[in-house]
């Protein structure tokens, strides 16, 4: 059985803080090796060589000397970012239609005209209060009558001329 | 002078231009094809204790473009 080194391939040029090591394409796509890249780009210089197709030799340079169990921990962190890096690719792609379905409801619901407000009870209630008090004050109007209107007890109406 | 190869089954060949572009001042030349590699030429001779730098950064700067080049496709 081949170690982790072998199946890696990896060379360690600890003069020049740098090691370099192979990825497989069947197992790791070009398009995780790159996210892998980026999210220790900003610490590491890496430079990408693939003299064979399907495979990517990984250089990977600290930016100060180091030592080699260092370095290894830096090549481990890679590859510990690639399968990060398909595991995210993975999840992402099974639940792509489901984001889809939600953030599509969401954008019709954002869209969607404003419907009138159903009638509360608290609204009926009201209604019926006025309602009331309209009946109470016709009420009262009919009992006074129109006699208490034409009544005059002041005298200051005047006749039409 | 310093002749830097990129495998053209990694690298566009966009990126490799917008580097150079950004790289001028260091007299990075514009690149050839030599079958499955693009190469660059770099001809500043004042910085050769520093070479080894430049051409780091160099790729390093190619291959950030070439991330964002392919997450943009």
């Amino acid at each position: 059985m081949k170690t982790f080194k072998e199946s890696t391939k990896t060379r360690l040029n600890p003069e020049a803080s740098e090691i370099v090591f192979s990825i497989d394409l069947k197992i790791y796509l070009k398009d995780i090796v790159l996210k892998a890249c980026y999210a220790i780009i900003d610490r590491v210089y890496i430079f990408l060589d693939s003299p064979f197709r399907g495979k990517v030799d990984v250089y990977l340079k600290t930016k100060r000397k180091v030592t080699p169990k260092q370095l290894e921990n830096v090549r481990d962190e890679f590859l510990n970012g690639l399968v990060n890096a398909s595991i995210r690719k993975a999840v992402s792609r099974k639940n792509q239609k489901m984001v889809e379905r939600i953030v599509g409801g969401a954008i019709n619901a954002a869209l969607a005209k404003p419907q009138p407000h159903p009638r509360s009870c608290g609204d009926d209630e009201d209604i019926e209060k006025i309602e009331r008090e309209i009946e109470a004050l016709k009420k009262e109007l009919e009992d006074s009558g129109e006699s208490a209107y034409g009544k005059d007890p002041l005298g200051i109406r005047k006749p039409a001329a | 002078m310093v002749r830097i190869n990129f495998s053209q089954n990694v690298y566009a060949k966009e990126t490799i231009q917008s580097a150079i572009k950004e790289f001028k001042d260091l007299r990075m030349r514009s690149i050839l094809s030599r079958g499955r590699y693009y190469q660059v030429e770099m001809t500043h001779e004042d910085q050769v204790e520093n070479r080894d730098h430049i051409v780091s950064e160099f790729k390093n700067y190619v291959l950030y473009l070439n991330i964002i080049h392919a997450a943009n496709r």
